[in-house]
């Protein structure tokens, strides 16, 4: 019997410790509550105490960065341009007894800043052109301060009214609507077109550029060639009467002698019919023998 | 006042207590069993309310007589019960009360929806089987008493403690293996409105008995516990009970020393190959910068110290936004992938397809910091292209610049990572596909193929180029060649004829008129040679322009 009753003594304080002791890890909240009332908040691991069974109760919450989504929301912006933004955030619970009070669930807290992050994005975006958003100049785009603005202003509500704080927001994707993405498509189409003719013009005006570029140079070639060629042969002209200047005005009459000869020899040929009297100089001899 | 009545009021007061009881922990864990249970309370409390009620009602109501005359059924019935004796009164009332609470239940749980979420299992369960010990101790008390002052209601209520008792324990069992993540709450209670419909079958058949004077006592849950008992028996003939009863210590020995050591095996764990390890220690982590490795270790035994690993060597891919299927091509005009399309820069729309490698570098901070870390690096992965993406253009992403900016998103994606302590490190940025839409596509191939056309049309223009100034060239350096050779022939030829010249004359200095003489006569033979001559001879009459004239005018009439 006393060992029954010892047995069933260890039993029921087993019983008793498994009920009422609890572990807190390190990556975790947790608030002690009686019948709904809180009555501790733990924020560091360790191992706690409690009333036992259902008298306590334990509520853990997690403390690391939860991340999600918000449903994708069409804006305005304040050029008229629609958009269509979706953005990520990653948030976590910094006051644990007040979001046990206010939200209560890490679903609910999504939803919620959801909700909260979406509303700020109405107000904080319809600030903004597209040409912040999308710009090849990267000094136009304001992404980061739209980011920033948005995580303040909803933190300085979140933290206070929920007791959560988003660590990082940022948009995550950007798109039309769907009416708009057919006219960019449109758009898109047509400039690549024009853009495929642009190419291939400048592709011929180069071409053409080569082709008369070349025809330029080549003639110019051959001018300068030319030019050269007449300039050496005057120089070969000149130097070669020079030559005959020195040697034929030593003897005039009988430079004239011999040029006459010269040219004789050059004048008369095959085509020339010469009429000659027997009395000429040449034939003297001729008619002196016949005598 | 009386024991009867006396006992009435305990049997009141604690079904009482049981029941608010029972009503609390439905409120605390949502059970539909519970929720059964306690409405069967309410009605046990009712049983002995009517039970308290008839006891007081036994001595003030007076017996109905019988008619003389010819008297209705309905009539005749209502006599009948109405001079039942209080206690057969009860008792009936209480047996067709349990009757339809039993079909009750029964039905309800036979078309009962999907199981519910039940809170506090364990705690429920425990209060539960302290409440059947409670129906436990009233059972005796009732039945005790109801047999020494020999009221048959007393009995039947005690009877219902009983039934309530068996109740309350299966309940209780159904909440503890509910809590092991075994439900089994449907079977369990309609095995418990099986036992009650029994009892007030079994209540009813007895109090009738009573009623008509017979005081044999027939139990059905006897007969039920007979038929257990021959079982039971069976069952122990056979040789693996008796070698239990045989061995029953060692057995039980062996059972416990094999708890003892599955406890101890709770000391010890290992960390497999490509993984790595923090060790909790009642909740705090004990080797925040040097994860456990590989290996067998030891620790505390459970529940001081836990262990949690990760597969921290094992590189993970992540694909984001238009990703597709591996033995899929990527060829810009086939569609493929889920075609989230991005915006560049200069507002063009384009499939992007990117695949991240990384790999857990701190178990510590990828458990403690991060729920989702491999989350927490899609969405950033997925901000940061699509703000870089909106400030670039598409031939800038997509061809000029793909390497640099992928590189660049690599350590910036890394930086952002490590600031929210994500315990990730990204091993690859990899750009694996980036095309503009399908619908697009031909005229972005279009643009591409006006590239090549205006590269052919360049070539053809170079070429001719080439051919046309080389051949200009080449003729420059003819006519430039045959100009300097001009050049020098005039002058050789000048300085050879000087050359000629002076040489004649230095011979004409000696002789003038011969030489003189001598050069023209050569000359003549030269000159006369080749050429057509006529010699006339003027004392035939004939004159020089008669001979012209014959030649030109009046051509051949001269014979030679």
């Amino acid at each position: 019997m006393k060992k029954i009753v010892g047995i069933l003594t260890f039993m029921l304080l087993l019983t008793l410790a498994y009920f009422s002791l609890f572990i807190v890890n390190e990556s975790e909240y947790a608030i002690v509550t009686q019948f709904g009332h809180p009555v501790s908040i733990i924020e560091t691991p360790g191992l706690y105490l409690k009333h036992p069974g259902f008298l306590q109760d334990i509520k853990r919450f997690d403390k690391r960065v939860e991340v999600a989504e918000t449903q994708p929301i069409q804006l305005l912006l304040k050029d008229k341009n629609p958009v269509v933004l979706t953005t990520y955030f990653a948030w976590k619970v910094k006051k644990p007894l007040l979001f046990y009070q206010s939200i209560g669930t890490i679903e609910n807290a999504a939803i919620k800043l959801n909700d909260m992050l979406n509303a700020q994005m109405g107000i904080i975006v319809g600030e903004y052109k597209l040409e912040n958003l999308i710009n090849t100049n990267t000094s136009m785009i304001k992404t980061a301060e739209i980011n920033n603005r948005i995580k303040e202003l909803t933190n300085s509500s979140s933290i206070e009214n929920y007791g959560i704080s988003i660590v990082s927001f940022a948009i995550d994707r950007i798109t039309y609507p769907s009416t708009v993405t057919k006219a960019v498509e449109e758009r898109m189409k047509s400039e690549r077109q024009k853009e495929a003719a642009k190419i291939r013009a400048e592709g011929k005006e180069h071409a053409d550029k080569l082709r008369a570029d070349a025809d330029r140079e080549a003639k110019g070639i051959i001018a300068t060639a030319e030019k050269e060629a007449a300039i050496v042969r005057g120089e070969g002209e000149k130097k070669a009467l020079s030559i005959y200047s020195k040697a034929y005005s030593k003897e005039r009459e009988f430079f004239d002698f011999t040029k006459s000869l010269e040219a004789y020899e050059t004048i008369l040929n095959s085509d020339t019919t010469l009429i000659i009297s027997t009395d000429s100089e040449l034939f003297k001899y001729l008619e002196k023998t016949k005598r | 006042m009386s024991t009867k009545r006396r006992a009435a009021w305990i049997s009141v007061v604690v079904v009482s207590l049981i029941t608010i009881t029972k009503f609390i922990f439905f409120s605390l864990s949502g059970s539909a069993a519970v929720l059964s249970e306690s409405w069967h309370g309410f009605s046990d409390l009712l049983t002995s309310l009517f039970v308290l009620i008839f006891i007081y009602r036994s001595k003030k109501s007076k017996p109905l007589p019988s008619p003389s005359g010819e008297e209705s059924l309905i009539k005749k019935v209502f006599r009948l019960l109405w001079n039942i004796d209080s206690d057969n009164k009860a008792a009936l009332l209480i047996s067709a009360l349990l009757f339809i609470i039993s079909i009750t239940i029964f039905l309800n749980i036979l078309f009962y929806p999907a199981a519910i979420k039940v809170s506090f299992p364990l705690e429920t369960g425990v209060t539960f089987v302290i409440l059947s010990i409670g129906s436990y101790f009233l059972y005796h008390f009732q039945s005790s008493l109801g047999r020494s002052v020999k009221s048959a209601a007393i009995v039947a209520d005690g009877m219902h403690s009983k039934a309530d008792m068996v109740i309350a324990l299966m309940t209780a069992l159904s909440l503890f293996l509910y809590y092991f993540n075994i439900n089994v709450d449907r079977y369990i209670g309609l095995l418990t409105s099986f036992y009650i419909f029994i009892t007030a079958i079994e209540m009813m058949i007895n109090t009738i008995l009573s009623i008509k004077g017979d005081s044999t006592h027939i139990s059905l849950t006897n007969i039920l516990k007979k038929g257990w008992s021959y079982t039971a028996a069976y069952l122990l003939k056979t040789p693996l009970l008796s070698l239990w009863k045989r061995y029953k210590k060692r057995l039980l020995f062996t059972v416990l020393l094999s708890l003892l050591v599955g406890y101890g095996s709770t000391a010890f764990y290992t960390v497999d190959t490509e993984r790595s390890a923090i060790l909790l220690r009642i909740g705090k982590v004990v080797n925040k910068t040097e994860p456990i490795a590989p290996g067998l270790h030891l620790k505390y035994p459970w529940p001081i110290d836990r262990v949690i690993s990760y597969t921290s060597a094992v590189v993970y891919s992540l694909a984001i936004a238009n990703t597709t299927q591996a033995d899929t091509a990527l060829i810009w005009s086939v569609e493929h992938g889920d075609d989230q399309y991005f915006i560049s820069g200069d507002n063009n729309f384009f499939m992007p397809y990117i695949v991240v490698n990384y790999k857990i570098k701190d178990v510590y901070t990828y458990h403690t910091f991060n729920k989702r870390p491999y989350k927490l690096l899609e969405k950033i992965t997925m901000s940061y292209i699509t703000r870089i993406f909106a400030s670039n253009s598409f031939y800038d992403i997509a061809v000029f610049q793909r390497k640099e900016w992928a590189s660049t998103a690599k350590k910036e994606i890394q930086q952002r990572l490590d600031n929210l302590n994500s315990g990730i490190q990204i091993v690859d940025f990899i750009l694996k596909d980036i095309h503009p839409p399908v619908s697009i596509s031909k005229s972005y191939e279009a643009v591409i193929a006006s590239y090549q056309k205006q590269k052919e049309l360049i070539n053809s223009a170079q070429k001719y180029a080439f051919i046309h100034t080389s051949a200009s060239q080449g003729k420059a350096h003819a006519i430039t060649t045959q100009a300097n050779t001009f050049a020098l022939v005039a002058t050789y030829q000048a300085e050879g004829s000087v050359a000629r010249y002076l040489g004649k004359l230095a011979s004409y200095k000696t002789a003038p008129k011969l030489i003189k003489r001598l050069l023209f006569l050569e000359s003549a033979k030269q000159s006369l040679t080749s050429s057509e001559k006529i010699v006339f001879d003027p004392k035939t009459g004939l004159t020089r322009q008669f001979l012209y004239n014959e030649k030109f005018l009046f051509k051949g009439s001269i014979k030679k």
